[in-house]
């Protein structure tokens, strides 16, 4: 399987504190993959330095084969995003929000994008502007501003955040369907190890920005354990007081 | 290609249509209120009646003196009788039309006002009256003597008299050519006494000789005036040549007479206190004079051009409101559409940090400085079509209420002394983009503020300070040549395109000052995309 995005080595500095030390790893295409690890462990960091929010400091990424440091424009090509609360134009109704996205990106195919609002489930409130959506659909929106532009890889960080239980399903439902139906990569961070175990194939756990364990979650199932149980067992010297 | 992706991008999501229709209400209610703002400011000097009080009022006022003249005839109730009395004649010889400032009768009517003044002192002592607390000018030493000095004056006021009723304005100046005459050969005569008995040059020889020759020139002057408006046969005010002339009379009056020495100075110190030094007096002076010398130059490129101005450098004499007139003023709408762009645009970086919604629009596949830049320019597209349409919204206002006047007519311009004409489109077309140009200095730094600092309020607050400091500026302090490296100062377009030396922009080289804004405004922009490109983007 073709390996769709590569971390090697990768170092990040804000300030004086190092939050990414020497992290390498990789992901193949097709598959869902969750960033885990605990409050303060470098997940929002990682990704933003993968999306070239954050200057990487040392090492380098890549993604599609194109590096992130010298070719961005080109990574950024190959990705569709949300970052932690999907902070969409609110004045503005929601189709005009995908509409404004996929124009710049040079596609106006009313009916394509028509497709990706049905997918979203957002037919009925597609044109009221976006300060009346509740956070769930305000997240299936910005699923579908990232949809809209047919990514290779979708990058979300901590998707489930103030999501209802119901919230959570729908989005776990959305992206199996999409990863089913389009073989995209998905990258997710999260803390929830419950949600994480129930939607990814494989788990990256990360701890105080040290890469930690490559998890494949159908090898675990066979094994009989849970996320959980890795997750405590992996970081009990450092997070014994986790228990 | 991709920047005009974003720019529209940015627009699209910037501008919707409740947003476009109430920035043209803005608009067009400033430019109206411009518009009838710059016409009052036309039209002051000659609102001002020469009659302000109505003769129905005045008639019974008159009835009323009469009796109190009768309880007590003293000299102070006789002379406001005769007052009374003349204006009353007077207005019923006009039959109720009103004459103003501007019109040359009243010029007329200020000379028969004098000898009024001194008949009064005649009849009041013809009269017998009670003389106490009334002190007549003239010492009479008989009534006989009274008697004739009254006929004298009668006599004087009669050619007046005529020319007001049945007179063109030619003939006024008929009158006053030979006044002129007459006083230049009484100068002419001063000066070769002087020079013939001045046998060691003295300070008082030497400075009445320098006033009598100011005086020559100006009488001179005067006469080639006079000459050229009964050749031209000007008959009243309407003609715009007659306000030409009255502007050149008034320069010409009002210069002022300089002190040539140190010694007089300081003996007329008082009255010169303002300067402090000699040297500060003597720059101070020569600058009034320069000054009314350059507006006189212009006035005579005017009639001897034909071309009709389109405003006088006068208080006192001003042409009426046109279209063109408006149009001359419209880059007073650059200021406004700057700063309803700036409280417009100021957040259109720091707001998207603070909601978030950069991060959505970095995570496209644009490099950074692309999306910094496209930005700008919506800011900058913005402002200027806000100029563009301000100037189309004040033509056509002013154009249906004042007419679509005559733009081939070209406008007089004073460049660096000397006097030339333009096309009067391409001169309000060049002032409007000076004041864009200088504009975008401004648009700059606020943007530049707000995508480093990441705050609305504070490129919004900084940038309106600035922008109102520096309007005051020119009110406060005079302008050295080192404030053409110091653009900011610009903001007062008006004194950029008409620099005066009251407020020292002629000391101001505006088109390396216009440079050096540009020079300015790529730095902060250069430093600023620096900035923003190399940092993380937390929020």
């Amino acid at each position: 399987m073709k390996e769709i995005i590569k971390v090697e080595n990768l170092k990040k500095k804000i300030g004086r504190k190092v939050i990414l030390h020497n992290l390498s790893f990789s992901v193949d295409e097709g598959k869902i993959v969750g960033i885990v690890g605990p409050n303060g462990a470098g997940k929002s960091t990682l990704i933003k330095t993968m999306l070239g929010l954050y200057k990487i400091t040392s090492g380098n990424i890549y993604i599609n084969g194109y590096s992130v440091k010298n070719n961005l424009e080109k990574c950024l090509n190959n990705i569709g995003c949300i970052i932690e609360n999907p902070d969409m134009y609110t004045n503005l109704s929601g189709r005009k929000n995908i509409e404004l996205y996929a124009n710049l990106c040079d596609i106006y195919d009313k009916k394509y994008i028509n497709n990706i609002i049905t997918l979203v489930k957002l037919e009925n409130r597609i044109d009221d502007k976006v300060k009346t959506y509740s956070l769930g659909m305000r997240q299936r929106l910005g699923i579908a501003c990232a949809l809209v532009l047919n990514p290779k890889i979708l990058i979300l960080d901590e998707p489930t955040n103030g999501l209802d239980p119901f919230g959570i399903k729908e989005l776990r439902e959305l992206l199996k369907e999409v990863n089913e139906k389009t073989n995209m990569t998905i990258i997710i961070s999260s803390h929830i190890l419950e949600e994480m175990q129930k939607i990814c194939d494989e788990v990256i756990l990360i701890d105080d920005g040290n890469f930690v364990e490559n998890v494949n979650i159908e090898d675990m199932k066979e094994k009989g354990l849970s996320l959980e149980d890795i997750f405590i067992e992996k970081l009990h010297g450092s997070k014994g007081q986790l228990r | 290609m991709k920047i005009f992706k974003l720019v529209n991008f940015e627009l699209k999501k910037f501008l919707s249509l409740k947003k476009v229709i109430l920035i043209t209400l803005i608009l067009i209610l400033t430019c109206f209120g411009f518009i009838k703002f710059f016409e009052f400011n036309c039209n002051k000097n000659n609102i001002q009646n020469y009659f302000s009080t109505p003769i129905e009022e005045l008639k019974p006022l008159l009835e009323k003196y009469k009796k109190d003249f009768e309880k007590e005839r003293t000299a102070q109730n006789f002379y406001i009788l005769l007052l009374l009395d003349d204006k009353i004649s007077e207005m019923e010889m006009f039959n109720g039309e009103v004459i103003t400032f501007g019109d040359w009768r009243s010029n007329v009517l200020d000379i028969i006002h004098s000898i009024n003044n001194q008949e009064y002192f005649a009849k009041i002592y013809l009269e017998d009256v009670d003389m106490k607390d009334f002190a007549l000018d003239k010492n009479y030493e008989n009534k006989e003597e009274a008697q004739e000095d009254l006929n004298k004056l009668e006599e004087d006021k009669k050619p007046f008299l005529d020319i007001i009723k049945n007179g063109k304005y030619y003939d006024y100046v008929e009158m006053l050519l030979e006044n002129e005459k007459e006083s230049l050969k009484s100068i002419e005569g001063d000066i070769k006494l002087i020079e013939k008995n001045a046998v060691l040059p003295n300070y008082t020889a030497v400075s009445r000789l320098h006033n009598l020759i100011s005086e020559k020139n100006v009488s001179m002057d005067k006469i080639k005036l006079y000459n050229y408006a009964i050749d031209n046969k000007i008959e009243d005010s309407s003609d715009w040549r007659y306000k030409v002339i009255q502007n050149i009379i008034f320069n010409l009056n009002n210069q002022h007479k300089i002190l040539d020495n140190e010694e007089e100075f300081s003996y007329n110190k008082s009255s010169t206190s303002t300067y402090v030094t000699y040297e500060n007096y003597l720059k101070q002076q020569q600058s009034l004079i320069d000054d009314a010398t350059n507006k006189n130059n212009k006035n005579w490129y005017y009639l001897e051009h034909d071309i009709k101005p389109l405003t006088l450098d006068s208080n006192t004499f001003s042409m009426p409101y046109t279209t063109r007139l408006s149009m001359n003023n419209v880059y007073y709408m650059v200021i406004v559409s700057l700063i309803i762009t700036i409280i417009m645009c100021g957040g259109i970086v720091a707001n998207e940090h603070k909601t978030g919604s950069i991060r959505l629009l970095l995570t496209k596949p644009y490099k950074r400085w692309k999306v910094l830049l496209s930005k700008l320019l919506s800011v900058f597209t913005i402002f200027i079509v806000m100029c563009a349409i301000s100037y189309i919204i004040t033509y056509i206002l002013s154009g249906i209420m004042y007419g679509f006047g005559d733009f081939t007519i070209p406008i007089v311009i004073n460049q660096n002394k000397v006097i030339t004409d333009v096309s009067y489109t391409l001169f309000t077309l060049k002032n409007m983009a000076l004041s864009i140009v200088i504009s975008l200095l401004f648009l700059s730094l606020s943007f530049s503020i707000s995508s480093i600092t990441f705050k609305t309020s504070v490129s919004i607050s900084i940038l309106l300070i600035l922008i109102f400091v520096l309007s005051l500026l020119p009110l406060m302090l005079k302008f050295d040549a080192i404030f053409t490296y110091i653009p900011f100062v610009l903001i007062n377009f008006y004194e950029a395109i008409f620099p005066h030396f009251n407020t020292g922009f002629s000391n101001i080289n505006i088109d390396t000052s216009i440079i050096v804004s540009l020079i300015m405004m790529f730095v902060i922009l250069f430093i600023t995309f620096i900035i923003y490109c190399k940092r993380d983007i937390k929020n």
